[in-house]
């Protein structure tokens, strides 16, 4: 992509004002997706994202700079622009850089970019017709096809000249149904760090479809959820967004580093039940938000984040390294290099606790069950966090009853933590998009079965 | 992106497009450079520049279209997108016949992009300049508070088959002060954007408002749930509207997901509530004489007095209804979308004091967040946690928080009783929306 010597020329360039730490990201990406509707193939795309970024830092100051011009000229230009944004002196700098490998721990057997479309179109079509004929009440699907093959090298100044490629492939589909008593929608996104070879097995494209409808069609019966306080039970997989948004931000060093988290300040200090063991996790072998290494060149590891409620780590990139005196955990990540990385999330879930399944639910006298989650934010001053229901259901008497629509989980990160009462043993992960300062990144959110004894449910009644 | 340099790129695309068998094809390029910078603590943490755009090739073979984009504006990078144009219409399964702008047409001719880029040096000035105002603007400042500026020139070519030889070419820039609060232990946060040459901008205001806002926000108590007197600030009706706006898109319509199909000519809303759609907005550096597709753009009443005038159309869906293109043509990078320019409610006659006295023991909605898990587009419901003030004596009382307001959209547009008589300073952009004050008798609540 660019040679060793045009990076070691570049980076000393960008150096040569008193930097003290000098980066290059330079990428060629390209992706593609086809997207059905109304039975047919409505289009299909391909993109192409190239480019470089170069990132100058002194301290815990730094200094971006992004180009399309990937010439030795354009990048030179580039790493001048940035030495002279920086100006914090002369420097005559030499870089050396070595070869920095490692054994890929996500085995991608057919790349989707070398696959041909018609073969995508194949498989989005065995979603889209299994959502769109599973009942009649099912008047429109959407659905697409989608997959990115980044590739991608770093070189610092550290003398890191590092490569790596990343696939990931992704279904996507909605499902509208409609009848007497209204319209509604149905959304699932199975994705994984795979080529192709993931619909032999791991997805199956008529599950993701049937299971879209059957989201839409159940919430067609749905009253609107009773508002107020209650005890509610967070369903597997994608319910882990509850974490994700709740507490996961606040441990990212982009707001733990400027003393703006909740978090800041409290590792050691009991901040959840003690049922509760959270953790990132970029090993899960060819996991969504699964990488080797980060965008800034750190090779990642398996994060224990709490321990049995104490909290044990945050996620560090290099400029959060820097202003927290902490060691780098392979946390920093970017959409593309248009983007300074930043700290941010791979695959984070609660991990399997103590209480069986069935207890959770025969424990609430009054409550709601939430089968399935849709997104979420949260602000990561005050720890206030928002996220809605998709599918819920009323649990009277220990028994889950009828569906609810419209309701929505609020409360704090902190607050939240501390009242996970019970986790349960059935951990799955979900897949997403997880969008904050340095992009939208794909990420996974995870748990099994819990149980928080007291939110706050808006409803409508 | 030289013109000059567009028209190489371009005459490659034609040679390549006539030997793929290609019968139209159009290429549309789109980048900007830009600067930013932003604080921590007491020094300039941040520096940012970029030169970035996207080419985007669009062309037809037979009766079929296929897209192709690139980051990569260069000769052989060209090339490639033909190809991937090619493939990708080879598998196009449409039936309906596509459509490219034809030339010949009348475009507004806007005034010439008088703004020039800041220097690096005025940029980080100016960040800093916010982020002495920030510190100096309340006692209780505390860590994250900080300052930032930006600036961006943008230009945009779309050339085509068709003869057709656009350009448009605006640039803005901006400050902004983001002031963390501190009392006891506890901390709130507020923004403050300013957009405008840095000269003009007034620091310690921006400063002042941001952190007035934040210390409001203290103390807030969680409301008890019932049925409310609401009026929306401004900025969070824009965030309703910004969220439901593909109900007005003519594809969502005719894809069946807009309950707004088949509406026009329909009474949809209050009959105080004028919604218009102005590409030429006042004001606006942002302004653009032809859509994402080359058709030319205009201003056109999308809501008069309550009826629903037109949905927005490109020149697809437009063909589909036996209607013409409405110029709302947006440019992804896959295919021909909708966007808006200035989407906005028409003021009404009533200041927010006048509204507050409406809404006596209501409340003022100054927060709202998660939209995008909160609003189902398809149903209009929505469900989204607000923080806001209590109304009381006709003005804005104890601060609240983390209470959900719960409603419809098709309902709440029906419902309008007043409307406020401001559009607050909001930022420009090439796509916005804006609204006052809007203020309805009850909305449901749900709290402690």
């Amino acid at each position: 992509m660019i040679k060793r010597t045009v990076c070691e020329e570049v980076l000393a360039r960008a150096m040569s004002t008193g930097a003290d730490y000098a980066e290059i990201f330079a990428e060629h990406t390209p992706s593609s997706s086809v997207y059905m509707v109304d039975r047919h193939i409505e289009d299909a795309s391909s993109s192409i994202t190239a480019g470089a970024g170069i990132r100058v830092m002194k301290g815990t100051r730094t200094v971006y700079g992004s180009t399309t011009d990937m010439t030795r000229t354009g990048l030179l230009r580039l790493a001048r622009q940035v030495a002279e944004a920086l100006d914090e002196g002369r420097a005559e700098v030499q870089i050396r850089l070595g070869d920095f490998r490692f054994r890929p721990a996500h085995p991608v057997l057919r790349p989707s970019s070398e696959v041909p479309k018609a073969e995508k179109a194949e498989v989005l079509k065995r979603c889209y017709f299994a959502a769109a004929d599973a009942q009649d009440c099912i008047k429109q699907v959407k659905a697409r096809i989608m997959d990115i093959d980044r590739n991608f090298l770093i070189a610092n100044s550290e003398g890191k000249y590092i490569r790596d490629r990343q696939v990931r492939t992704r279904l996507a589909v909605t499902a509208v149904a409609e009848d007497s008593r209204g319209t509604e929608s149905g959304f699932v996104g199975p994705g994984r760090r795979m080529g192709m070879e993931m619909f032999d097995s791991t997805v199956i494209p008529e599950e993701a479809g049937r299971e879209a409808a059957r989201i839409a069609i159940a919430r067609l019966g749905a009253s609107f959820c009773p508002a107020g306080k209650m005890t509610v039970a967070i369903e597997n997989g994608f319910g882990g967004v509850i974490f994700h948004e709740a507490c996961g931000h606040s441990l990212e060093a982009t707001s733990v580093g400027t003393g703006t988290s909740q978090m800041a300040g409290k590792l050691g200090q009991k901040i959840a039940c003690e049922k509760v063991t959270a953790i990132d996790d970029p090993t899960e072998k060819n996991a969504w938000g699964s990488i080797d290494v980060d965008d800034e060149g750190t090779l990642t590891h398996k994060i224990v984040l709490i321990e049995k409620g104490v909290l044990k780590s945050y996620m560090v990139d290099r400029l959060g390294a820097r202003r927290m005196g902490m060691a780098l955990t392979g946390s920093g990540r970017r959409q593309d290099y248009t983007f300074e990385p930043t700290s941010r999330m791979t695959n984070t879930y609660i991990d399997n606790g103590p209480d069986r399944n069935e207890d959770i639910i025969s424990s609430i006298d009054y409550g709601l069950y939430a089968a399935q989650m849709g997104g979420g934010s949260v602000n990561p001053i005050t720890g206030a966090f928002n996220f809605a229901v998709e599918e819920g259901y009323i649990v009277r008497g220990g028994r889950i009853c009828e569906c609810v629509k419209g309701a929505s989980l609020i409360g704090t990160g902190s607050e939240v933590l501390m009242n996970i009462d019970m986790v349960g043993q059935n951990r799955k992960n979900g897949q997403g998009m997880c969008g904050s300062a340095s992009g939208s990144i794909p990420n996974e959110v995870g748990q099994p079965l819990i149980r928080i004894s007291s939110i706050t449910v808006g409803g409508r009644n | 992106m030289k013109k000059e340099t567009f028209e190489k790129i371009y005459a490659a695309v034609e040679e390549e497009a006539v030997k793929a068998g290609a019968s139209d094809w159009e290429l549309y390029y789109s980048g900007d450079g830009s600067l930013s910078a932003e604080t921590f603590r007491d020094e300039l943490s941040g520096f940012s520049a970029g030169q970035d755009g996207w080419m985007i090739l669009r062309l037809k073979i037979g009766r079929k279209t296929g897209c192709a984009n690139s980051t990569s504006a260069t000769l052989s990078e060209a090339k490639k997108l033909v190809a991937l144009a090619a493939e990708n219409a080879a598998l196009c399964e449409k039936e309906e016949e596509v459509f490219f702008a034809e030339g010949g047409q009348t475009y507004k001719e806007l005034p010439p992009c008088t703004f020039r880029m800041p220097s690096a040096k005025a940029v980080k000035d100016a960040a800093m300049e916010m982020r002495r105002a920030a510190y100096a603007s309340s006692d209780l400042i505390s860590d994250g508070t900080s300052g930032g500026a930006y600036a961006s020139l943008g230009e945009t070519f779309y050339y085509s088959s068709r003869g057709l030889r656009l350009s448009d070419r605006s640039g803005s820039c901006g400050a902004y002060v983001y002031s963390v609060l501190e009392k006891d232990g506890d901390k709130r946060d507020a923004f403050k954007v300013v957009d405008g040459a840095f000269k003009k901008i007034d620091a310690d205001a921006a400063a002042k408002e941001a952190s007035e806002k934040a210390y409001a926000r203290f103390g807030a108590t969680v409301p008890p749930g019932g049925n409310y007197p609401i009026v929306f600030e401004g900025k969070q009706m824009q965030q309703i509207l910004g969220t439901f706006l593909p109900v007005f898109f003519a594809k969502e319509a005719q894809q069946g997901t807009s309950l707004l199909a088949g509406k026009e000519g329909e009474k949809i809303g209050a009959e105080n509530l004028t919604v218009v759609d102005d590409p030429f907005y006042e004001g606006n550096p942002m302004q653009a004489s032809f859509d994402g597709e080359g058709s030319p753009t205009f201003t056109k009443t999308v809501i008069d007095r309550g009826v629903l005038k037109t949905l927005l159309y490109n020149l697809e869906t437009a063909a589909k209804a036996g209607k013409t293109t409405t110029g709302n043509a947006s440019r992804g990078g896959s295919s021909i979308g909708t966007k808006v320019y200035n989407f906005y409610i028409v003021p009404g006659a009533f200041s927010r004091e006048e509204l507050f006295k409406k809404a006596e023991g209501g409340i003022f909605v100054t927060g709202m967040k998660g939209f995008h898990a909160g609003a189902n587009t398809v149903s209009g419901d929505f469900s989204i946690e607000s923080e806001g003030f209590f109304i009381k004596d006709g003005k804005q009382g104890e601060a609240i928080k983390s209470f959900t307001v719960s409603g419809n959209f098709f309902d709440l547009l029906k419902n309008i009783a007043a409307i406020g008589d401001t559009i607050e300073d909001q930022n420009p952009g090439v796509s916005k929306v804006r609204c006052p004050d809007v203020f309805l008798e009850s909305m449901p609540v749900a709290g402690a």
